[in-house]
């Protein structure tokens, strides 16, 4: 069930990141988490396409959406790779009853405790670009004008990957998702530095991550950087 | 490996209206090397961005993303001052630099120039998939030292399983070994072990598994 004062401070939100020191990274990996609020979701997940046309993650409001949308990608099937190749979105499956659509994907979703689904493209003109994805832990049903708000949450990412400077051009597209998909890296090398270094799990570690640049107000990708070349440093 | 990086330019401009490629790799102290080129305009025209302070190939380093450009008088020029005037005599009108990186470890940048006619977006695909496989190959080089390569599975690590990055991780800080380094390490383990990487991955992450401090 959509929560509209949470809808509104989603948007409010959003324009305020929107306008200066934008950062995709971290505009996704918030957008994700704000998502989570208003849809009341259990999680909620992002994927991009690669250059090569492969399904990459990019950012999720918990672990649990981490996990899901790693487990698409894994078994190649799944409501976020289905919207990826339609461009239509997925609206309301039932976990329960989807083991004849992704025989791999939906019984492992249910184990871990998810009942409902929803995938929605993210569309830039005649491409795909990527896809968002809700769980919820009970078959949550959206309506009509709520399937409307969420794909427009979808949009909204849509445009801020092509907002940074008026990506008209396939060569500044380019540079914007390569970038980020990288980012998106270096964020994940670090994490295995960090929990390796002060022996906590991944998810802790990412905790840290986002804690220090919500703090220090730096992008999550300088503070990683930071971390793997300190612990590099002090190793080698 | 030089020999195969050369050669990588060679394909590069066989496979795509190009004036030239370069490849420019980046020691860790901070020095750069033109260690490919198709030809030697375009080898100056890497080094003069070294000369100069400036250019695409700088800039993909330090932004660690692409920089595609493709209009060096219009878009080039307010950008290098100093440089796109040296890249539009040498007869380059569009220069697309993409650094050759997985993550936080940069090992280089390949650097493509084009005439008159920029690349089309299956062509910017066609450099971008260039760009993995000379990352490929660096990154072999690093493990082999010029002798006998490890399988190229480079492709599977940058298939999105973030696992293997986290891994990646978790081998520098156990190892004490630079991240770069850490992959290479991965990469020789799994194969002497017959194990895939991912499943490697999968292993360290729990805890259940780590390569030795000695390279296989």
């Amino acid at each position: 069930m959509i929560s509209l004062p949470d809808l509104s401070d989603f948007f409010v939100d959003v324009a305020d990141t929107l306008v200066d020191d934008f950062d995709l990274v971290d505009f996704l990996d918030h957008l994700t988490e704000k998502a989570a609020t208003v849809s009341g979701a259990a999680a909620v997940g992002l994927v991009l396409s690669d250059h090569q046309g492969r399904v990459r993650f990019m950012a999720a409001s918990n672990e649990s959406g981490k996990m899901l949308e790693l487990l698409q990608i894994q078994n190649h099937e799944g409501p976020c790779l289905e919207a990826l190749s339609t461009g239509v979105p997925v609206v309301n499956a039932d976990l329960a009853h989807a083991a004849d659509r992704w025989p791999r994907f939906a019984p492992r979703a249910l184990e871990a405790g998810f009942q409902s689904v929803h995938a929605f493209p993210m569309r830039l003109r005649s491409q795909v670009i990527g896809a968002l994805n809700i769980f919820g832990t009970q078959d949550a049903r959206f309506e009509p004008d709520e399937v409307r708000v969420v794909q427009a949450l979808a949009d909204v990412a849509t445009i801020a990957i092509i907002q940074e400077r008026n990506l008209v051009q396939a060569e500044l597209l380019t540079e914007q998702l390569q970038g980020a998909l990288n980012s998106r890296i270096v964020i994940e090398q670090a994490k295995g530095a960090l929990a390796q270094g002060d022996g906590i799990t991944t998810a802790e570690a990412f905790d840290l991550l986002r804690t220090r640049a919500r703090q220090e107000r730096r992008r999550l990708v300088d503070v990683a950087s930071e971390v793997l070349s300190d612990l590099e440093r002090a190793d080698s | 490996m030089v020999a195969t990086l050369d050669s990588l330019c060679a394909v590069a401009c066989q496979q795509l209206p190009l004036t030239g490629a370069a490849i420019t790799l980046v020691p860790s102290v901070g020095s750069h090397t033109v260690a490919a080129a198709s030809s030697a305009t375009t080898r100056e025209l890497e080094e003069a961005q070294f000369g100069v302070g400036e250019g695409p190939t700088r800039d993909a380093f330090t932004s660690r993303r692409p920089v595609l450009v493709a209009d060096l008088t219009l878009a080039g020029l307010p950008r290098w001052p100093g440089w796109a005037p040296v890249a539009v005599r040498a007869g380059a009108a569009a220069a697309y630099a993409l650094p050759l990186h997985v993550g936080a470890s940069i090992f280089g940048v390949l650097t493509l120039y084009a005439g008159s006619r920029p690349l089309d977006p299956e062509g910017l695909r066609t450099a971008l998939v260039l760009a993995d496989i000379a990352t490929d190959i660096l990154l072999d080089g690093r493990a082999a030292d010029g002798g006998s390569t490890l399988p190229p599975d480079l492709g599977d690590i940058l298939g999105g399983h973030a696992h293997v990055y986290q891994a990646q991780g978790m081998v520098m800080v156990a190892l004490g070994v630079g991240l770069a380094e850490a992959l290479v390490r991965m990469r020789a383990h799994a194969w002497a072990t017959g194990q895939d990487l991912g499943a490697l991955a999968t292993e360290i992450v729990s805890g259940r598994q780590m390569p030795t401090a000695d390279p296989g």
